[in-house]
């Protein structure tokens, strides 16, 4: 059965003047999901993510957050999203945990509780131990965990993210993926918008590419890693002759040779379905082949990116891909 | 991270009974420099005028001027330094992109303008209580009437709340021109109460009659302010038109009812009203119309009267023209009940009612019909006041010098009466039955093409009373979740 809709997005448009920001834009997102939104600079990003977010007004289209339609029902939409910006604000003469608690309040919580939750956002993000510093003295790390702590606050349900990892040092970008990880894990569905594909790569399960307004592409990591659907590529690597291996290869029903290598060699298996490949795998053994390497290869996210962009480029008005079921 | 947002029945500590904004400010204000320093400089200050004030107790001149000194101080801290502050707040959260993420919160525009102004507000009461203890002093030192002293602050401090809901209003708009406007406008209207012309008057209406203008200015200045500020920030889905309209009449009224009660010749308590109540007209007039089904839904569950009121309060310039057609006419009907025209016309008041409606319908005309993207259109009003007045100068001293009658033409151009019925209407007297027809019709002409202009708007506005009657009762949800 699948997962609940978190976000249903139909025909979004918005423009500034002649400046066509988003253009027909419709997706959809599930529970739980990571998605990753990538798009390059001026694709439309943040514009969508606003829209999204309710901070602007869409021109046309619909926003509908667990089945709330943003335009008729904001109040029950905001109290579900989590919004974290690119460009957070700070405050000056208020500490960490005074910012929290500003927003723990605006939210509703009182009392007791109140502190107690301020404690557990400051617990998760690890900004207990600089609960006093007055925030506009922060480091840009620090600065990321406490708007994501900030985004947080509400225990919202689908939390959309602005570049978050934007100006992070590798730490930090460690520290923001595990922290992703965990918001995951605990079933919080997350959008993620980002021009720099390597850090979303490890963290969403899926890819939505934006150019020019238009949504070019929607579909799981894997799927963009492996590119044309019909085949996996592989690559074998024996301990002894590469002929023996190409001749085997020769005699397998839709193994088709790519390239050889110096201690094995490359090919496309004509398949759709993983199991085609332990059944590949489960043969070469059976027959003897001395194998000490065998791994599917994947394209890079950016070749991806760059191969859908080109795509599109070369279709004029091409039509926005279906939607994802 | 799992945590419910707290219920109500929840144990509240003091200060959750407070507004976050409020705490926040506090937090922040009294943490800000401009506070401590000031707030040590006055007591800086107090102290050597204390010493002052001993040192010269014989010598009259010496204490009547460190008196002036010590108003001017009060007076400059209450009125020029908190209320500069507010110029700031709204404008320093939209440029450091935190008020979006307010805007998220539970918190609604209305909250955030109010908690700002409370705070700033508690920090002059801040200083004024810490003042309190030198007028005291003052007393036993100086033999100054610490009565009249304490009503002279608490007026300052009425003032200084008002000042500062002004300049909060100032902060959140966002064109340069409109600000730089309303600062003059303010400006002036300071200089025209020190000039006697309206608080002097507010001397004859008796300790009751006074006390009851300050409490009405003391209540509809400020809560129209802070509406018309929170509409500024509020998100699309927010309706304040209602409560901007409302207003702006309340006040009216209520000052009417005061002028009725007191029977005094006080005219200045109820034309500020009457012109706050036009310049309501004229800012509701420039709005674009939003037309969101869930807010017509929610004024027509809220009151049987809720369907006829979509048509005057609904936020737009389709509902504030209906608004404005009833209530201008309406409110100079009452206005010269209590002040006779004192121009020599045979329609007194017909004239600078056409003048009033022409002078923000035309531009409205051409801004609505004909430049749709127009993001300005208070700003056009503006301008298209101004640029009549020049206008009618121009023609004016042409027609003296040609000795013709070359500036009646005038008569048909909308809105021009509002300097030409100026004074006692001498400059249209002898025609004024032409400028009455000339109005009458031009006037009539952008009323019906703005009347047709909104066809569509009405027709959206009857699908949605129509869907309303049908879907809302048999499905009688109160959720608005809708199956995805």
């Amino acid at each position: 059965m699948s997962k609940e809709l978190v976000l249903d997005v139909h025909h979004l448009r918005r423009s500034f003047g002649k400046v066509h920001a988003v253009q027909d834009v419709s997706f959809s997102v599930r529970k739980g999901e990571v998605v990753g939104f990538i798009g390059a600079n001026g694709a439309g990003k943040t514009t969508t993510l606003r829209l999204l977010a309710m901070l602007d007004s869409p021109d046309a289209g619909s926003i509908s957050v667990l089945g709330y339609d943003a335009a008729n029902y904001p109040d029950k939409v905001r109290a579900r999203l989590g919004w974290m910006p690119d460009n957070y604000g700070t405050y000056d003469n208020v500490t960490v945990a005074e910012y929290l608690d500003f927003y723990a309040r605006s939210y509703g919580y009182i009392g007791a509780a109140r502190t107690k939750h301020v404690e557990e956002i400051m617990d998760f993000t690890d900004l207990t131990s600089i609960q006093d510093r007055l925030m506009h003295t922060m480091s840009k790390g620090m600065g990321q965990r406490l708007c994501l702590g900030r985004a947080l606050i509400n225990d919202p349900e689908l939390l959309l993210m602005d570049e978050p990892a934007a100006g992070l040092d590798p730490k930090a970008r460690i520290e923001f993926k595990n922290l992703v990880r965990i918001l995951s894990q605990q079933g919080k569905t997350i959008l993620i918008s980002s021009h720099i594909l390597s850090e979303l790569g490890e963290m969403c399960d899926t890819m939505l590419f934006i150019d020019k307004g238009r949504i070019v592409h929607h579909g799981s990591s894997e799927t963009l890693r492996r590119g044309d659907t019909s085949y996996f590529r592989v690559e074998i690597e024996v301990a002894g002759p590469v002929d023996a291996l190409i001749q085997w290869a020769a005699l397998q029903p839709g193994l088709k040779l790519v390239e050889t290598m110096n201690r094995g060699a490359r090919f496309d298996l004509a398949a759709t379905e993983q199991d085609d490949l332990v059944q590949l795998l489960r043969h070469a053994i059976k027959d003897g082949l001395p194998i000490c390497d065998f791994h599917r290869l994947e394209r890079r996210l950016e070749d991806a990116f760059v191969d859908v962009l080109k795509k599109s480029n070369d279709t004029p008005g091409m039509a926005p891909p279906p939607i994802k079921s | 991270m799992n945590s419910q947002i707290a219920s109500i029945t929840e144990k509240r500590n003091l200060d959750d009974w407070l507004s976050p904004i409020l705490v926040k400010e506090l937090r922040q204000g009294m943490r800000a420099r401009a506070f401590i320093i000031s707030f040590l400089l006055l007591q800086a200050f107090l102290v050597l005028l204390v010493v002052g004030n001993v040192a010269a107790q014989e010598d009259r001149n010496a204490l009547d001027f460190q008196n002036n000194i010590f108003w001017v101080i009060i007076g400059f801290v209450l009125l020029a330094l908190m209320p500069l502050r507010g110029l700031v707040t709204i404008s320093s959260e939209i440029k450091n992109h935190t008020l979006e993420t307010i805007m998220l919160t539970r918190l609604t525009a209305w909250r955030v303008v109010f908690g700002k102004w409370s705070a700033l507000f508690a920090q002059s009461l801040l200083l004024v209580s810490a003042v309190l203890p030198f007028v005291v002093l003052r007393y036993f030192i100086g033999g100054d009437d610490v009565v009249s002293d304490f009503e002279l602050i608490l007026f300052m401090l009425w003032l200084s709340g008002i000042l500062i809901a002004i300049s909060i209003a100032i902060s959140a708009m966002a064109n340069a021109v409109i600000r730089i406007v309303i600062i003059v406008g303010v400006v002036s209207l300071m200089g025209a109460l020190t000039d006697n012309s309206i608080f002097s008057s507010l001397d004859r209406e008796g300790p009751w009659g006074v006390l009851g203008w300050l409490l009405i200015f003391g209540f509809f200045l400020p809560a129209l302010l802070f509406e018309l500020t929170a509409s500024g920030i509020a998100p699309a889905s927010e309706n304040h038109a209602i409560r901007r309209r409302v207003l702006a009449l309340l006040f009216f009224i209520s000052a009417c009812l005061l002028e009725w009660g007191t029977k005094d010749d006080f005219q200045g308590g109820v034309i500020i009203p009457f012109l706050i109540l036009i310049g309501v007209c004229y800012f509701e007039l420039a709005e674009k119309p939003r037309l969101l089904p869930r807010m017509v839904q929610a004024m027509i569950k809220s009151n049987p009267l809720g369907r006829i009121g979509t048509f005057f309060l609904l936020p737009g310039w389709p509902s504030a023209l209906l608004f404005s057609l009833l209530c201008i006419p309406l409110s100079m009907g009452i206005i010269f009940y209590f002040k006779p025209p004192t121009a020599d016309l045979t329609f007194p008041w017909i004239l600078p009612l056409f003048a009033i409606l022409g002078s923000v319908l035309m531009p409205i005309f051409i801004c609505h019909l004909f430049w749709p993207k127009m993001k300005q259109v208070l700003l056009m009003i503006f301008l298209y006041n101004i640029i009549l007045m020049g206008l009618t100068a121009v023609l004016d001293g042409f027609a003296t010098l040609t000795h013709s009658e070359i500036n009646n033409v005038l008569g048909f151009v909308p809105g021009l009466p509002v300097i030409m019925v100026e004074g006692d209407g001498t400059r249209i007297k002898d025609h004024q039955e032409l400028y009455l027809f000339g109005n009458g019709i031009t006037l009539s002409f952008l009323i019906l093409m703005l009347l047709v202009s909104c066809r569509g708007y009405y027709r959206e506005l009857f699908a949605i009373f129509l869907s309303s009657a049908t879907v809302i009762p048999q499905s009688n949800d109160t959720t608005g979740k809708t199956t995805p």
